[in-house]
């Protein structure tokens, strides 16, 4: 009777001290892995988090954060080596597969191997109102500022759809987001096609002089996790380890969003009050979704209509990387086989 | 603390684990409907959304009315759904339903407004981007209520998971403590039961004196309390009988001394069969020892002529419980003697059952003595009758022979005197034949005396003959020292009174009264003759009969008085005595 009674509490006691015991791992034993990030973006904040909180530590991942104006340097640096994981919109990816001189090397096999986000309406085209716009139409004829190879390409081009604008019609400059902010507050440019928080940024700077150009064609997009493939084959457990850390890094956010919003404050330099009124449009979230290909194949045929692939054939499923993402969270995975 | 108690708290406990468990299975089957509830909400809603879809196409493909109300009823429908349910991504949802809603307005404004929209291609290129933008859209509402219903569904599998691990940390715990319980329950009930039973078992084997120590159980600590209880009292009582019997003992031994050594017949017999008898009781019935008489019958040693009398005393003692008065039976002893033994009963208890007790005294000796005495006194009484009688016979003669000088005288003074003295002896004669005669030889009796010596003197006076003689007498009788001065005094009076008193007298009557007052005797002697003569002084008259009177008077210590009434009445009274020796002597 009281051996049967001892023999749980004992296999408790070891587990508290085997457990009590258990210590990270030294640095030194840890997976290095490079990822290329856009630093002023909200859409990273499951990384920053990870990175700080020590999930990506507790994984046994040595991360290193590449910082990048956009997702298409990442993933330039992707294909270039310097990263291992880049983290990059839908546009750079279509623009990879779809325009032959998009990367000026021999284009790497590369995947998708996980979305991180949902976003809405974080993309804006902002407009000085001493330029004379009042209204879409009146950035006829207009210099507009539009960072070109990124998800804004898209973006304005359905504004211009939308409103009947020719693209002839405009003064377009391909400008980086610091850029833009610089011209419109300068006035170099009376229109920028940018993202959040770029835009609040710019609104704060022009005050009154600011106007938001509205669109019924809001978009998604997408933020997207790529790796090699020979890095996907060469290292399948740090693409997991590298899912799950995210995964807990977007727990902690829901937990601890005031806290997360302080970490992202501090990765990205805007203060909490402009990340807290756009903090809705947000959603992090890993999966893999019909959604995704779907948006993707758009792309890819907008590109196709607009005369800026150089091919007509895609197979976006080729791209996609379930196993890491059907080990970690398969319900993330609604991709219609 | 009792057993009802512990009882109690286990069934309090179980009841209890019941009423926790039902209230948690009430919970969780409260959070498994709700979970299942957003689960058919997601259901309904993804419904919608591709029934949404569905529509866009058809309205894009035809543009007809019925499309765009389907269209905005199933988004309304769709946003009141999404709307209910807890989508985990909320904010997914909520901006995407307004990016739909935009996206369809657009296609609706184009469709509406072709002119404004000239060109044909760059038109279906915005209806295709607005088409495809809300096919995204749709599909991120897809994505998310799959989501949901997967989560939910997850959820149910965990809360089922967890239910079935919360049951068992509930029920667990509680049949494990509900178990220890029992078991400690158990080992306290069966410690207190050997306790008890080595108490009870000390106490069964006599030691009265030890005591159950305290028991753990309330219920065996009042049962120990009582065999203590009852051990102490029984110790007490076994003390009390220890010394009732002592001096029951010792009562007994005394009793039984008293009842060997005592010489009478103490014996206890039930229907006549001896149970008890002592020594000199065994030494009355023939016996050495009183062991050889119990068990026999003591109607077996009455005689036969008391033997029916003695069985219905034993009957009458034995049925109502009487005593019987003391009786004198005849025993035919086993020695061959005859004993007389004056038995008294009583019934008494013996041994719890109905008994006589009998005591008896040995009269036998006594009674022999009585009866050797009676006989010698029934020679005396023969040889004193016939003294008597040969006196009464010699006064007799003597009297006889005075009668036949009688006849020889001619003076008339002598034959007078030789008549009174022929009367005196006769009445003297007339008492020895009146005393042997008697079976009293002590006393006469004054009545037929008087009588008888009346009739004599009558008989010897014929010129008198019509004398009459009344009787006022109680029976009295005198002893004879004091009866013959009587009857002498009589004597003298009646012949006084037949010799003096009735010359003239017609009807002559003589009266004598005798009566008795305590002890003293009145006598009053009466005739109606002529009476005493005047200045007659009975002290100073010399005549022989009143010389004789005088002297008996003052014999018998009496007070005399002579008068006359009419005619002479002579009283005398006197203390009856039971005067010894001889009634001549009296006369001397």
């Amino acid at each position: 009777m009281k051996i049967r009674f001892f023999i749980p509490v004992l296999h408790i006691l070891l587990t508290i001290i085997v457990l009590g015991c258990q210590t990270h791992p030294e640095k030194n034993d840890l997976q290095p892995v490079t990822v290329g990030i856009t630093g002023t973006y909200l859409g990273e904040a499951a990384t920053f988090i990870a990175h700080d909180e020590g999930f990506f530590d507790e994984q046994g991942l040595d991360v290193t954060l590449t910082r990048n104006q956009s997702g298409s340097q990442s993933i330039r640096d992707l294909f270039d080596g310097k990263v291992d994981i880049a983290h990059v919109a839908e546009t750079p990816v279509v623009y990879s597969i779809m325009q032959s001189n998009y990367y000026e090397g021999e284009l790497p096999d590369f995947k998708l191997f996980a979305e991180m986000i949902y976003s809405h309406n974080i993309q804006k085209i902002i407009a000085r109102k001493d330029a004379g716009i009042r209204q879409p139409k009146d950035i006829t004829g207009k210099r507009i500022g539009v960072y070109s190879g990124t998800q804004l390409d898209y973006f304005f081009d359905s504004f211009l759809l939308e409103h009947q604008i020719p693209r002839n019609s405009l003064d377009i400059y391909n400008m980086t987001l610091d850029e833009q902010a610089r011209a419109i507050v300068n006035g170099e440019i009376d229109v920028s096609v940018t993202w959040e928080p770029t835009s609040t940024s710019i609104q704060n700077e022009l005050g009154d002089n600011a106007l938001f150009l509205t669109t019924d064609l809001t978009y998604s997009t997408l933020w997207l996790a790529t790796t090699l493939t020979s890095y996907a084959e060469a290292n399948p457990g740090i693409l997991e380890s590298y899912l799950q850390a995210l995964q807990e890094a977007q727990q902690f956010i829901k937990d601890h969003p005031a806290q997360s919003r302080e970490i992202l404050s501090s990765h990205t330099g805007i203060s909490p009050d402009i990340i807290y009124t756009i903090w809705d449009e947000i959603d992090f979230e890993l999966s893999l979704s019909e959604r995704m290909l779907s948006l993707l194949e758009d792309q890819a045929r907008w590109m196709i209509q607009n005369d800026i692939a150089d091919t007509t054939r895609y197979d976006m499923d080729q791209f996609i990387l379930k196993e890491p993402m059907q080990t970690v969270h398969p319900n993330g995975i609604t991709i219609i086989r | 603390m009792t057993i009802q108690s512990r009882v109690n708290y286990i069934a309090l406990l179980a009841i209890g684990t019941v009423v926790c468990l039902y209230f948690f299975l009430w919970f969780n089957t409260a959070k498994v409907d709700e979970q299942l509830l957003q689960v058919d909400r997601s259901y309904h809603f993804t419904k919608t959304a591709s029934q949404l879809n569905i529509i866009t196409e058809q309205y894009l493909a035809y543009g007809q009315e019925r499309h765009l109300s389907s269209w905005y009823n199933l988004y309304d429908e769709l946003s009141e759904t999404g709307y209910h349910i807890q989508f985990i991504e909320k904010n997914v949802v909520n901006n995407t339903l307004p990016s739909i809603l935009n996206a369809f307005n657009l296609i609706r404004k184009v469709k509406s407004n072709p002119d404004e929209y000239p060109d044909l291609d760059q038109r279906n290129l915005l209806l295709d981007r607005a088409q495809a933008r809300i096919r995204s859209d749709i599909q991120i509402l897809l994505s998310a209520s799959q989501k949901n219903v997967e989560q939910r569904m997850a959820s149910i599998q965990r809360l089922q998971t967890n239910q079935r691990f919360e049951i068992l940390i509930i029920v667990i715990p509680v049949v494990f403590i509900i178990a220890v319980l029992l078991y400690v329950f158990h080992n306290k009930i069966v410690q207190s039961l050997d306790e008890l039973l080595s108490g009870v078992r000390r106490i069964s084997g006599g030691d009265f004196k030890s005591q159950i120590p305290d028991i753990y159980i309330d219920e065996h600590q009042e049962v120990a309390q009582a065999f203590n209880l009852m051990a102490q009292k029984l110790q007490s009582r076994i003390d009390s009988e220890q010394k009732s019997r002592r001096t029951a003992e010792e009562n007994q031994k005394r009793w039984e001394q008293l009842v060997e050594q005592d010489p009478n017949l103490i014996m206890i017999h039930i229907h006549g069969v001896i149970k008890f008898i002592n020594s000199s009781g065994a030494r009355m019935f023939g016996y050495d020892k009183p062991d050889s008489v119990i068990g026999k019958s003591t109607l077996s040693f009455i005689d036969a002529d008391q033997y029916q009398e003695s069985k219905l005393r034993i009957e009458q003692v034995e049925k109502y419980k009487e005593n019987v008065p003391p009786r004198v039976v005849r025993l035919h002893a086993n020695d061959g003697v005859i004993r007389f033994i004056q038995v008294e009963s009583k019934p008494i208890k013996y041994f719890g059952q109905d008994a006589m007790q009998t005591v008896g005294l040995d009269l036998t000796s006594r009674i022999d003595y009585e009866r050797k005495l009676e006989e010698s006194i029934e020679e005396k009484n023969t040889l004193l009758q016939e003294i008597h009688h040969r006196v009464k016979n010699n006064l007799a003669v003597v009297s006889s022979l005075l009668a036949i000088k009688k006849f020889d005288v001619n003076n008339e003074e002598v034959a007078t005197i030789l008549t009174e003295s022929e009367m005196q002896i006769k009445s003297m004669a007339m008492i020895h034949e009146k005393i042997y005669n008697s079976s009293d030889f002590t006393k006469v009796g004054l009545n037929d005396y008087i009588t008888d010596i009346f009739a004599s003197i009558r008989d010897a006076f014929i010129d008198h003959s019509d004398v009459e003689l009344l009787m006022e007498c109680e029976n009295i009788h005198l002893n004879i020292n004091q009866a013959v001065p009587v009857a002498l005094i009589l004597n003298e009076l009646i012949i006084n009174s037949f010799k003096h008193a009735f010359e003239e007298v017609n009807r002559k009557r003589i009266t004598i009264s005798i009566r008795k007052d305590n002890s003293r005797v009145h006598i009053r002697f009466e005739d109606n003759g002529k009476g005493l003569p005047p200045n007659f002084d009975p002290l100073e008259k010399t005549s022989l009969g009143m010389t004789i009177i005088n002297t008996l008077t003052k014999q018998l210590e009496a007070s005399l008085e002579m008068f006359n009434e009419r005619g002479t009445v002579v009283t005398f009274s006197f203390e009856i005595r039971n005067i010894k020796g001889s009634a001549g002597n009296l006369l001397l």
